[in-house]
């Protein structure tokens, strides 16, 4: 079954409404605000934090330090997928590594760079290492499925590595590197977050939410949160849009 | 091309037990066989494509310890679907030339394979014929010592047909030259030397244009 444009809109809308009637209805039943909130006076907290100078450098900090873990893996797993997708052997050398850093608990990685590192390096090396197997995957598989035919057709023309790289191996893996992405950096900015609330970094949206959590600012904590939804649906919103983008040029070859 | 002792299994049994075939340099040859007798594997087995078991392919009139530079016409034209008609050309050229000379000579070549105006288009927006000249022009814009073509103009009709054969006569003077066709017609107005290959294990004949027509009335009967 089809969904129309405006149908679609009605059913998000009316999801959202919902959330926010449980969640008025459940603070009111409840009724103190250190343990859940009402989502009026969440907005209205949020929105006093926007008004602080404060605040957006502890957004623009996470979102810096998401952005460098985030580069550092595209680049490692760009290397190494690639290497793998194209070796069998260095894809089956790198595999145990692979499945430990998809099996270990983040809690267990965030506690042992907390011990390996400044409070800095610790948040990106933690976003790094938990989101590096979802890209490393998306890569490998980008390779895996090259069209051999392809591949057969540039080895005969003696097309140089350089051009190669870009108008061949680039393009053929662009769209599963596109979905990797999308599904990888939502989870990065989570996971710097509980990294940061744990190394508390000078500036940080994890700090920030571990400084209102010592307060007992429980609408501190939900502004906060809700402004972490806020950023992620926009990063969100601008990988789809680039998705799409590109999901139009494919179209349009068609 | 000397092709001497070339061993190759596919499935159960040899594909080629020590074949041998000469080709002649700076000549067009032709291969012609039933299907399945393996004329796209000895293609790709000379390209360098798919590796032989045993036996060794010798190219005369390359410098010794250097490879032969080879072209291509494959049987499906295996364009770049995210590249134009001229993005494809110009991305198979040589890296040696700027990129406007590269372009310049992607434009002269698509007016001569009649896809003059399909220089903008993607491969997908192509009809099957037309994917099939951008590929021959895609081979023929190439720097070679060997020039493979595989069913070349295939699924085109006798005007096209006529159009590019003129055009390789004209452009593949002196080159050496191996395609595999199933049409009398292009075998018969491109070919110097036309060789058949048997059933595996695969043998190789040289016949003359007189027992052309009756090998290839037997090579397609249903």
């Amino acid at each position: 079954m089809t969904i129309s444009t405006s149908n679609r809109r009605w059913f998000l809308w009316g999801s959202v409404l919902l959330i926010l009637l449980f969640w008025k209805i459940a603070s009111a039943v409840i009724g103190r605000a250190i343990i859940l909130p009402s989502p009026d006076a969440t907005v209205k907290y949020a929105f006093l934090l926007l008004g602080e100078r404060e605040v957006w450098t502890a957004l623009l900090w996470t979102l810096k330090r998401t952005m460098t873990s985030f580069a550092i893996n595209l680049l490692a797993a760009g290397i190494l997928g690639m290497a793998s997708g194209f070796s069998r052997g260095f894809k089956l050398f790198l595999s145990p590594l692979v499945t430990v850093l998809k099996a270990v608990p983040t809690m267990g990685v965030i506690l042992l760079s907390l011990i390996w590192f400044s409070s800095e390096t610790a948040a990106v090396f933690v976003s790094s290492l938990i989101v590096f197997p979802i890209l490393y995957q998306a890569v490998v598989g980008g390779v895996e499925t090259i069209d051999p035919l392809s591949v057969e057709m540039n080895r005969v023309f003696r097309i140089p590595w350089l051009r190669r790289f870009f108008h061949f191996y680039l393009p053929s893996l662009k769209p599963s590197l596109l979905t990797g992405i999308v599904s990888a950096l939502g989870l990065s900015i989570k996971v710097m977050i509980s990294a940061e609330v744990l190394s508390q970094p000078d500036r940080g949206i994890g700090t920030m939410f571990q400084i209102e959590r010592a307060r007992l600012n429980t609408e501190g904590v939900f502004a906060w949160s809700l402004l972490v939804i806020l950023m992620t649906a926009g990063l969100d919103k601008l990988l789809s849009l680039l998705e799409r983008r590109y999901a139009l040029e494919n179209k349009r070859t068609d | 091309m000397k092709i001497s002792g070339l061993t190759k299994h596919f499935g159960q049994g040899p594909l080629y037990d020590n074949f041998d075939l000469t080709l002649p340099a700076g000549k067009i040859s032709c291969i012609l066989g039933p299907s399945g007798c393996g004329k796209t594997s000895l293609l790709n087995m000379i390209a360098g494509l798919l590796p032989h078991e045993g036996g060794e392919i010798l190219f005369e009139r390359i410098p010794a310890g250097s490879e032969p530079r080879f072209s291509y016409v494959f049987q499906e034209p295996r364009l770049l679907p995210w590249l134009t008609v001229t993005g494809n050309l110009v991305y198979a050229m040589d890296g040696e030339l700027s990129r406007h000379e590269r372009k310049a000579r992607a434009k002269e070549m698509l007016a001569l394979v009649g896809l003059k105006e399909e220089g903008k288009k993607f491969p997908r927006e192509l009809s099957g014929g037309m994917a099939r000249r951008v590929g021959v022009a895609r081979a023929l814009l190439s720097d070679f010592d060997i020039l493979l073509m595989d069913e070349p103009l295939a699924s085109l009709d006798q005007e096209l047909k006529e159009k590019l054969i003129s055009l390789f006569k004209e452009r593949l003077a002196g080159k050496t030259v191996v395609f595999v066709t199933h049409d009398y017609y292009t075998a018969r107005a491109l070919s110097d030397h036309i060789f058949v290959l048997s059933p595996p294990p695969v043998r190789a004949e040289e016949i003359g244009l007189s027992g052309l027509q009756k090998i290839l009335e037997e090579i397609n009967r249903p």
